[in-house]
């Protein structure tokens, strides 16, 4: 990225400074900011829930079972959005389920970039052999079936939120490893690569100090879009009973557990689907979004 | 082509073999076979002579050969629920997923290839935005939820449709859509930047100085250039839409293989998960294959460039 | 065990052949428009809410399997469910020649479904093949007291006990369907298990393995027979799911349903779409602790500390209500030998607090929870336990399975818990739940041998009060020690079509071939 500072110091240019050019886009990409707007209200609400939380969202409350949330006939302000099946407040449950969404987003494409990351500048970088070999891996990967797989090892291995986070990481690399690699190879042909060879420096010096950071966006994109989809499969998992357990209050066990009632008291399973629907949707906008303004001829 | 053909051919073998060595290791590290086969009441003398009659105490490798020779033979093991061939229970749900998969995936391309065409014909129009709000929008919606709001919708609400099993036609509008609707979005997104594109291209652009008129540069020229990463990319979706029919198939109670898989994996019923897990793996590859086949009989330049 | 090995495959590419006709029949099934149901076409559409693995019966677990068998086979003697009498079946006279001998004449005239003889031979083949233990069968208290048969002249046969016992006649009129002899040589258990051929009221005719039995009257079932069918067809089919059970009900392509909650059935009632019925059966709910593997559970203290953890009574009210009644003994108090005199643990969070500390345990543990997936262990219902314990400070990781599964696990040693529910084949003798879950075998996680030697003497004692005297002191010991946190007797929520009369019998059978439409 490019130094910030530059445009104060040197405020006679005539163009905008690249760093204004890209605020400028960023403020005026409409998706981004409604994906941006979206997302922080989720993040706020996930840090600050044991403020904001009405209740504990462990408290069971067997004499106020499905009680209503407040807009609806039988609803009332103590409750805003309803208690579930177990009298516990649907509220404090989605906005602590939000922590674990977004836990299991950041970890897993944490743990699947680590992976993808290194195995793209390997491939980008060195070519050839080492190159066919990595696409052979990620050919055979993406010749898996995620889900299926997923479901297999959690249930071998007992379910828990550590085991969904490494399942999960470990099989979503792919999409890291094909950006990164492509980018690698475009990167690699340029003059401050060679530039930086000339200078005697080693492969793995090189890898690391000059594609990295130029990488960085590539990356941050890719991640956004790794997250969205390991939280959508947590909640498929949790849903199919083999993801996160009970009473850990995951969206998609949320809906789960409404499942039961659906014909009844739908909105036991709206109200997550809804918060689940927000916050995959702003993760997409947003890294839509970065994609678009950090395009190098700003198309869109 | 014959050329690519055998050794594009070679590499499906080859990521077949790896996957089915994954798929026989991963099930087989996780449990003692011989006590899945014995249930809990066995005796050390019973377990010692499964182990001897299946092989279980030989390498690992060496039983992946045997099992692999077994499943060239169309053999998939025995299912240890049911206690009956793998085969035979396949046969019957098999074809209920591969149904769904085969409409959703129509489905799919039926919505995705014009809109995406129209929205790249016309840039930011209404067309465009709408198909970029379904793409953005779908991709966000988890489906095993949708299922469940189109049946409080379609079968609670308006009585209009069954939500479950597989009687009639009726019984897989919605599974259909919800499966497909879930393929949608990456197909149209690459049509329409695939199509944006070509449509950017240099010798569309001849063309159109040339004086042909707009609809025949769209669908005689660009169309036939756009077309090629959206088949690949349709196989692989295509693919990934049969593995999706485990949260489908149990959301609308089809009993199909992907229901049968998430059953199995609870019964601890590793011949059939293996099994599954090994064809669906399998028909990606070979769509994918299939599909690379084409593109390179459709331009020459894929066969030049591998 | 060697049982479970495969005998021989169906016929090479003939069997083939048929498996892919039944595929294709699959495909046609979808294109050949709307099947609709009940009393217009005769066939009664029974949602399945278990698993049925094979219709070889005596391979076979669960509730399902038990009610399958009740219509594709016959036993040797029926018990009434009116007058709980034994009465003839496939025996037209039954009596104990002395305490280890049991004889039986056979009818004459009774055919199976090929259209076969059953006679005496079918009777001694079948008893002596499920009972020999390479067959493998899977409820082995149901067969484990037989000596063996043997046929005494052309019409008699006699079961040969390996010890006296009083629950004979409850296995041989409920759990020992008679196999015929030369369909099973031929097919084997996987003929058995997709094509099997019996003698009971409705033969069958379509098998979707795992998921749906067409059933059809057997219009040859013999005269005299207590099981007379009513209904042309049974469509069962599996629906692992409520709520496809519940919109199947409603627009009219499910007749019967069973064992949904009780928010379900008050919710249900209230659209008034459907009549419903609530059965007291002999089932039972409880939690069962793990005494034998090194861990805090092992510890008497932290046991007693999570009977007195879990408010039983709040759950049960809210969450079960009906006509379930709490439990404080290892059975269900209805069923015989069955003492309730045994100590009670009440509510009371901080003795619980109080003997964990005792034992060690000030800041609570982890506790692995094996939960049985299951309409009568609802998910809510653990997750209520799961917060009690996590008032004491136990931390419980709960695994969600499918009774097979969970059996295996259990008695493979793993789990600290296990929450589920026993129905006790439906039979009122405590040998059919304590004797089982404390007897031998790798199920009873107690490991007491006290507890298994007064189980073991009353169960094979013929003086009902000798029986009573040692299963109450081996109660009294489970309660004392533990063993089990006892939770409540389940009564059965169910519902039908309107049009439909039928009931679910306390011993949690249900019998359609008593059905009949309004």
């Amino acid at each position: 990225m490019t130094d910030t500072t530059d445009f104060r110091t040197i405020p006679e240019l005539p163009a905008p400074s690249p760093s204004e050019v890209l605020r400028q886009r960023i403020f005026q990409h409409r998706g981004l900011m409604i994906g941006g707007g979206i997302l922080a209200v989720i993040v706020l609400g996930a840090l600050f829930a044991p403020v904001l939380a009405p209740y504990d969202p462990y408290l069971q409350d067997l004499a106020n079972r499905t009680v209503p949330p407040v807009w609806m006939d039988g609803g009332s302000w103590a409750h805003v959005l309803g208690t579930d099946q177990l009298g516990r407040d649907y509220l404090t449950r989605l906005l602590y389920g939000a922590r674990i969404s977004l836990l299991i987003g950041l970890a897993t494409a944490a743990i699947s970039g680590v992976i993808g990351i290194s195995l793209g500048l390997i491939a980008g970088y060195f070519g050839g052999r080492v190159d066919n070999v990595i696409m052979f891996l990620i050919t055979t990967r993406l010749a898996m079936p995620v889900i299926l797989v997923a479901l297999a090892v959690v249930a071998l291995i007992g379910s828990s939120l550590t085991t969904v986070i490494l399942v999960l990481g470990f099989l979503l690399w792919e999409r890291f490893a094909l950006v990164i690699r492509a980018s690698t190879m475009r990167l690699r042909t340029l003059e401050y690569v060679d530039a930086a060879k000339a200078q005697g420096a080693g492969s793995v010096w090189i890898l690391i100090r000059e594609l990295i950071p130029n990488l960085a966006n590539s990356i941050i994109v890719v991640a956004t879009l790794e997250m969205a989809h390991a939280i959508i499969l947590e909640a498929a998992l949790s849903f199919l009973g083999l993801g996160i357990q009970p009473p850990l209050p995951s969206w998609g066990l949320m809906v789960s557990e409404g499942r039961e009632l659906l014909l009844f008291v739908p909105w036991l399973i709206t109200i997550p689907g809804v918060f689940l629907f927000l916050l995959v949707l702003s993760i997409n906008l947003v890294g839509d979004g970065l994609r678009d303004v950090t395009a190098p001829d700003g198309k869109n | 082509m014959l050329f690519y053909t055998v050794k594009r051919l070679g590499m499906a073998l080859l990521v077949a073999f790896t996957v089915s060595f994954l798929t026989f290791a991963l099930l087989y590290v996780a449990g003692d076979p011989a006590t899945a086969i014995l249930g809990p009441n066995a005796t050390d003398v019973d377990i010692a002579y499964i182990r001897k009659h299946y092989g279980f105490d030989q390498p690992l490798l060496v039983q992946f050969i045997q099992w692999l020779g077994r499943i060239v033979q169309g053999d998939l093991g025995y299912s240890y629920f049911f206690q009956v061939p793998v085969s035979d229970i396949l046969l019957q749900r098999l074809p209920i997923t591969i149904q769904l998969g085969l409409l959703a995936f129509s489905l799919a391309l039926l919505i995705a290839l014009p809109l995406g065409i129209a929205a790249a014909a016309r840039p930011n129009s209404l067309v465009d935005r709408l198909a970029l709000f379904l793409s953005v929008a779908g991709q966000a919606i988890p489906s095993f939820w949708m299922g469940l709001m189109m049946i409080v919708i379609f079968s609670v609400n308006l009585g209009l449709l069954p939500s479950s099993g597989n009687d009639s036609w009726r019984h897989f509008i919605l599974p259909t859509v919800v499966l497909g609707y879930y393929a949608t979005p990456a197909i149209m997104r690459l049509t329409r930047s695939s199509m944006l594109e070509v449509l950017s291209s240099d010798y569309v652009r001849t063309a159109k100085s040339k004086g042909l008129s707009r609809t025949t540069v769209l669908y005689k020229h660009a169309l036939r250039n756009a077309v090629i990463p959206v088949v690949s990319l349709a196989a692989a979706q295509l693919g990934f839409m049969l593995a999706g029919s485990v949260v489908i198939e149990s959301v609308f109670s089809l009993q199909g293989a992907g229901m049968l898989a998430w059953q199995s994996i609870s019964r601890g019923d590793l011949p059939t998960v293996q099994a599954i897990v090994l064809l669906f793996s399998i028909a990606y590859v070979a769509l994918t294959l299939l599909a690379d086949l084409f593109n390179a009989w459709l331009d020459p330049q894929v066969r030049m460039a591998q | 065990m060697m049982g479970k090995l495969r005998e021989k495959r169906p016929e090479g590419v003939a069997g083939r052949r048929r498996l892919l006709a039944a595929g294709a029949a699959g495909l046609m099934f979808i294109s050949s428009g709307i099947a609709n149901a009940g009393k217009s076409d005769d066939t009664l559409n029974i949602a399945v809410d278990g698993e049925i693995a094979t219709l070889d019966y005596y391979m076979s677990s669960g509730r399902s399997a038990i009610i399958m068998s009740h219509h594709i086979f016959d036993t040797l003697i029926y018990k009434d469910t009116q007058s709980g009498e034994f009465v003839p079946a496939l025996a037209e006279s039954f009596e104990f020649e002395n305490e280890t001998t049991l004889k039986f004449v056979m009818r004459d005239g009774v055919k199976f479904h090929d259209g076969s003889d059953l006679t005496a031979e079918d009777v001694v083949y079948t008893i002596n093949k499920v009972t020999d233990p390479a067959y493998g069968a899977v409820y082995q208290t149901a067969i484990k007291w037989i000596e063996k048969a043997e046929q005494r002249d052309d019409r008699t046969v006699i079961i040969k006990l390996k010890k006296a016992y009083p629950a004979a006649l409850e296995w041989v009129a409920g759990f020992l369907p008679i196999y015929p002899s030369d369909y099973y040589e031929k097919a084997g258990k996987e003929g058995m298990a997709l094509a099997p051929v019996g003698s009971g009221p409705y033969k069958v005719e379509a098998v979707e393995a795992g998921n749906r039995w067409k059933l059809k009257r057997f219009e040859e079932h013999y005269q005299g027979s207590p099981k007379q069918a009513s209904i042309g067809s049974l469509d069962m089919r599996v629906y692992p799911e409520v709520n496809t059970q519940l919109t199947g009900l409603m627009t009219g392509n499910i007749d019967f349903m069973w064992k949904f909650s009780s928010d379900v059935a008050e919710r249900l009632e209230a659209t008034g779409k459907v009549r419903l019925g609530n059965e007291p059966i002999m089932r039972i709910v409880f939690l069962a602790l793990d005494a034998t593997e090194e861990g805090p559970v092992k510890n008497v203290k932290v046991r007693q500390a999570i009977n007195h953890a879990i408010n039983r009574d709040a759950i049960r009210a809210s969450l079960f209500g009906g006509a379930t009644q709490l439990i404080p003994t290892a059975c269900n108090p209805v069923q015989f030998g069955c003492s309730t005199n045994v100590k009670t643990y009440e509510y009371d969070v901080e003795k619980a607090k109080s003997l964990l500390a005792d034992a060690g345990y000030k800041n609570g543990f982890e506790l692995d929870l094996l939960q049985v997936k299951s309409g009568s262990v609802p998910r809510a219902f653990a997750e209520a336990i799961i917060s009690d314990l996590a008032k004491v400070g136990v931390k419980v990781n709960i695994e969600v399975q499918p009774w097979a599964a969970s059996r295996d696990k259990w008695s493979g040693g793993d789990g600290d818990a296990l929450l589920m529910s026993w129905g006790s084949w439906g039979i009122a003798d405590t040998a059919m739940i304590t004797s089982y879950w404390f007897g031998g075998g790798k199920i009873n996680r107690a490991g007491d041998s006290d507890v298994t030697e007064h189980l073991l003497l009353a169960d094979n004692s013929i003086d009902r009060k000798e029986r009573q005297a040692s299963y109450e002191i081996a109660l009294q010991r489970i309660a004392d020690q533990a063993y089990w946190v006892p939770l409540w007797t389940y009564s059965v929520n169910y519902a039908t079509n309107p049009d439909l009369n039928l009931k679910v019998d306390s011993d949690e059978i249900v019998r359609f071939f008593n059905a009949s439409w309004k």
